[in-house]
């Protein structure tokens, strides 16, 4: 059974990922640069994370731009674009 | 003479990985018969070296860790520089003009450790000696998919002019899936994670991908080795990690004129302890490397010069 997408819980997957107590995420946080900070190993690890949590397939050609894994706020779009209606 | 590719098409093929006039240069060699070409490409480097001072410091800073006597340490200076020259007329197959030609040049040694119909494994490479020893395993018919955020993207549309025809055909039915592509160019963390996440769909679909160890990219550890440390990255890690494919390492060596592609056993299997499973690794690539280093060390020009990457 997955889990229903929040901004909550994909904070707390970036958040676990990113090990980075110190910083208070919110969605408009940036995941890499001037934020929290997540290299591309990292990301892949937050990325592959919310797949599994929340049952989604990402299509990286058209899935993972700037605009997309740009903040927690746009990974979370991103994250309910990609669930069943 | 019909040249293997158009003057003005294979210019504007241009791959990233060459610069402007190291390109020029290549398209402009590539018209004289093999071996021309090189040889004058590793006169071109040596006297770069010479005028470029920082480089041949470089050069000479290396060879003093390996030889001890100044004629020995001027030769591996020297030879080093010749080599990176040779090395790069290599990788545009300058002169080369068709499969058959390529084939006299290129060896795979250690096929055995490639199983008939290998799937889902990684073939890790090293910024040592002739580049791309993918080339070996796709003459031999093994599917490979190149992986990396830089790269001269053999097979792809986008560069199709700047190859040889019959070389870009190999690529393509080879499995150059696009892994990598113009568009991840750039070193910023969402490419390269795109980079990887294909990657690990290229694996977990059964296809085999051609990574190296030693690219740019997040340090997962180092092979103190005499003259300069090999920082050895973490993406090929994670992508063991996460799809438990087998790694196969694969150096390149010259001997003569021919490029020896030698694939080795596979790495241990992936290990639950992550600390035990890094050491592992660790270990087995400091024995491969520091045989390679200790046999060619004219031919560890990303180790003399860490910055040619």
């Amino acid at each position: 059974m997955s889990d229903e997408p929040t901004i909550e819980g994909v904070r707390a997957i970036v958040m676990r990922v990113a090990n980075r107590a110190t910083v208070d995420a919110g969605p408009d946080t940036p995941l890499t640069e001037g934020g929290l900070d997540l290299d591309s190993l990292n990301l892949l690890r937050a990325l592959l994370a919310c797949e599994e949590t929340f049952q989604v397939a990402f299509e990286p050609d058209t899935d993972f731009t700037d605009q997309t894994l740009r903040t927690v706020g746009t990974l979370y779009d991103l994250i309910r674009s990609k669930r069943p209606r | 003479m019909r040249f293997r590719r158009g003057f003005r098409a294979a210019w504007a093929g241009r791959p990233a990985v060459y610069g402007r006039w190291t390109w020029a240069l290549i398209l402009v060699l590539d018209r004289l018969p093999w071996p021309w070409g090189e040889e004058i490409l590793c006169c071109c480097f040596v006297v770069s070296a010479l005028v470029r001072r920082q480089r041949m410091r470089r050069a000479f800073s290396w060879s003093r860790a390996h030889q001890s006597t100044a004629l020995g340490r001027l030769w591996l200076a020297v030879s080093i520089c010749a080599h990176h020259g040779r090395f790069v007329a290599r990788s545009a197959f300058t002169g080369i003009r068709d499969l058959r030609a390529l084939r006299r040049l290129v060896s795979l040694r250690g096929a055995d450790h490639v199983v008939p119909g290998l799937r889902g494994a990684i073939f890790l490479g090293f910024h040592l000696g002739p580049t791309s020893p993918d080339v070996a395993l796709r003459m031999a018919g093994h599917s490979v998919t190149w992986v990396g955020a830089q790269g001269a993207w053999i097979g792809t549309p986008a560069t199709a002019a700047a190859w040889p025809p019959e070389i870009n055909r190999l690529y393509e039915v080879t499995g150059e899936q696009g892994a990598s592509d113009a568009t991840v160019r750039s070193r910023d963390a969402r490419a390269r994670a795109q980079v990887l996440y294909r990657a690990r769909q290229i694996l977990l679909g059964g296809g085999n991908v051609f990574i190296t160890a030693d690219g740019p990219g997040t340090v997962a550890f180092e092979v103190p080795l005499p003259g300069a440390p090999a920082k050895i990255r973490a993406g090929w890690l994670l992508l063991r990690e996460i799809t438990g494919a087998s790694v196969l390492p694969v150096v390149s060596h010259l001997e003569g004129r021919t490029q020896v592609v030698t694939v080795h056993p596979a790495l241990p299997p992936l290990d639950a302890d992550p600390i035990r499973d890094l050491e592992a690794c660790r270990a087995a690539l400091g024995r491969l490397l520091a045989d390679y280093v200790r046999r060619h060390p004219e031919q560890c020009y990303m180790l003399a010069f860490p910055r040619s990457l």
